[in-house]
């Protein structure tokens, strides 16, 4: 599915995520798969990665990158990693390219931003996924903010709920923004959750409501 | 999901893990509502309910839809499939398989339900009747695609029409001339629907490295700044030859 996509930005704050999705096609490559996510992650884990993982493979939030390559099997569909700037996105696409292992590489982020990190590279966008925005019964969405974290797992395993809960946690003193943050990021199970703009997101929630 | 109440403690533990908001406190006790509930299997996996109360039964069609669609984990079973996930590889192996090449066509993923709000397949019909007239060809390795006994008139299976999934996509190719149009439908069933739908264009760039489908999608006043876009690096092997 379309999961890394429709994530909402905050154009007054600053940029700081930028997924990348490393995918074997079923039945043309997919080939020494395991090997493979394993050879990425030793890339990812040079850029400063917020995060690493995938379906099946686990989270870097509770696992070493060692430890995400033994859990690499056949049938994880595919591995990500999230950066937080656009200087580690350049430097783990210029050693993929460099690398040339031949699974398809996407990157999910600010089009601009993305374009530039690939242009820096040498690198020419194949496709898009555009995303068009969300159509319907906007009144049922929650707050904007709330939002903006939400929409950092496309499968909808971070609630609304659960962000609400543990805003109230922090101003109880229960618990702490990063803990909370790391508690945010274990539902998603994709790896493809930045726990670093949750962070930034909480405390913004936090300040505005104190 | 139920609950077995010689266990629950009523702690609500798994209250705000429910990305429908299924779960609630009534009179002391925890209740899950069955109509509202997905079957994602998230207060399941995530709230670590102290005595283990949550469990699923095993399902059966149409229901079984429901954990098929809104699990990560859920397999689609019930297709020929039997894949994880709502839809298909698309944009992302897209330079190896050539799902869309070329700027003539491009595809759609129209996700009803998606962010955070979920749908039933009543209001999946509404929008795939209204886009009927502009599909050319459904992606046949996507498992809402099975669930459409009409492509042309876009029904779908009427017994699954009150089931309730976090989200499902519908993905199609059609002309490039038909986004403006498409688009148009979209503003009209956006107000018929009880629910959300977020829509994704994929599409590939020509030889010069251009995507005309972009130069439609600004023209009408969308731009890409408050969102993500997926960009294929076009770093697969082997590359899609027409």
């Amino acid at each position: 599915m379309s999961h890394t996509l429709h994530r909402i930005k905050d154009t007054a704050q600053p940029e700081m995520d930028y997924v990348v999705l490393v995918m074997p096609a079923r039945g043309v490559n997919n080939d020494d798969v395991v090997e493979k996510y394993g050879k990425y992650i030793d890339i990812f884990k040079k850029y400063n990665p917020v995060n690493i993982g995938g379906m099946k493979i686990g989270l870097l939030v509770d696992n070493t990158p060692e430890e995400l390559k033994v859990n690499a099997c056949d049938d994880a569909p595919m591995v990500h990693a999230v950066f937080r700037n656009r200087e580690d996105l350049a430097g783990v696409l210029k050693e993929i390219k460099e690398k040339d292992y031949g699974f398809s590489v996407v990157v999910s982020g600010l089009l601009d931003h993305v374009r530039e990190c690939a242009e820096k590279v040498g690198l020419t966008p194949h496709s898009y996924n555009f995303s068009l925005g969300v159509y319907g019964a906007l009144d049922k969405l929650p707050p904007r903010p709330v939002l903006d974290i939400c929409t950092m797992c496309g499968h909808a395993m971070v609630t609304p709920g659960l962000v609400e809960k543990l805003v109230a946690d922090i101003r109880k003193g229960k618990t702490t923004i990063q803990k909370a943050a790391s508690k945010l990021t274990r539902p998603c199970l994709c790896g493809i959750f930045n726990t670093c703009k949750a962070e930034s997101v909480l405390e913004r929630i936090v300040a505005a409501e104190s | 999901m139920k609950i077995d109440y010689e266990k629950c403690k009523a702690c609500g533990i798994c209250v705000p893990f429910c990305p429908v908001g299924a779960i609630s406190m009534v009179d002391g006790e925890v209740v899950i509502d069955q109509d509202e509930c997905v079957e994602c299997c998230l207060c399941q996996r995530t709230s670590k309910c102290p005595t283990g109360a949550l469990y699923q039964e095993a399902l059966q069609m149409p229901r079984s839809i429901r954990k098929a669609f809104s699990d990560p984990l859920g397999k689609h079973e019930n297709t020929d499939l039997g894949h994880l996930g709502r839809g298909t590889e698309e944009v992302k192996t897209n330079d190896v398989t050539g799902l869309v090449y070329g700027v003539d066509y491009i595809a759609m993923a129209v996700e009803p339900g998606r962010p955070l709000v979920g749908a039933r397949f009543a209001d999946v019909e509404k929008i795939t009747m209204a886009i009927a007239p502009y599909v050319l060809a459904y992606d046949q390795n996507n498992p809402t695609t099975k669930l459409l006994i009409d492509q042309e008139k876009g029904l779908l299976e009427p017994s699954i029409k009150n089931e309730k999934v976090l989200s499902c996509i519908l993905e199609f190719k059609l002309a490039i001339e038909n986004l403006d149009p498409i688009l148009k439908v979209f503003e009209e069933v956006a107000k018929e629907v009880d629910t959300v739908f977020s829509v994704g264009v994929i599409a590939a760039t020509d030889e010069q490295g251009r995507c005309p489908a972009e130069d439609i999608i600004r023209d009408r006043g969308i731009t890409f700044e408050n969102t993500s876009t997926k960009v294929n690096m076009g770093l697969g092997r082997p590359l899609f030859q027409a």
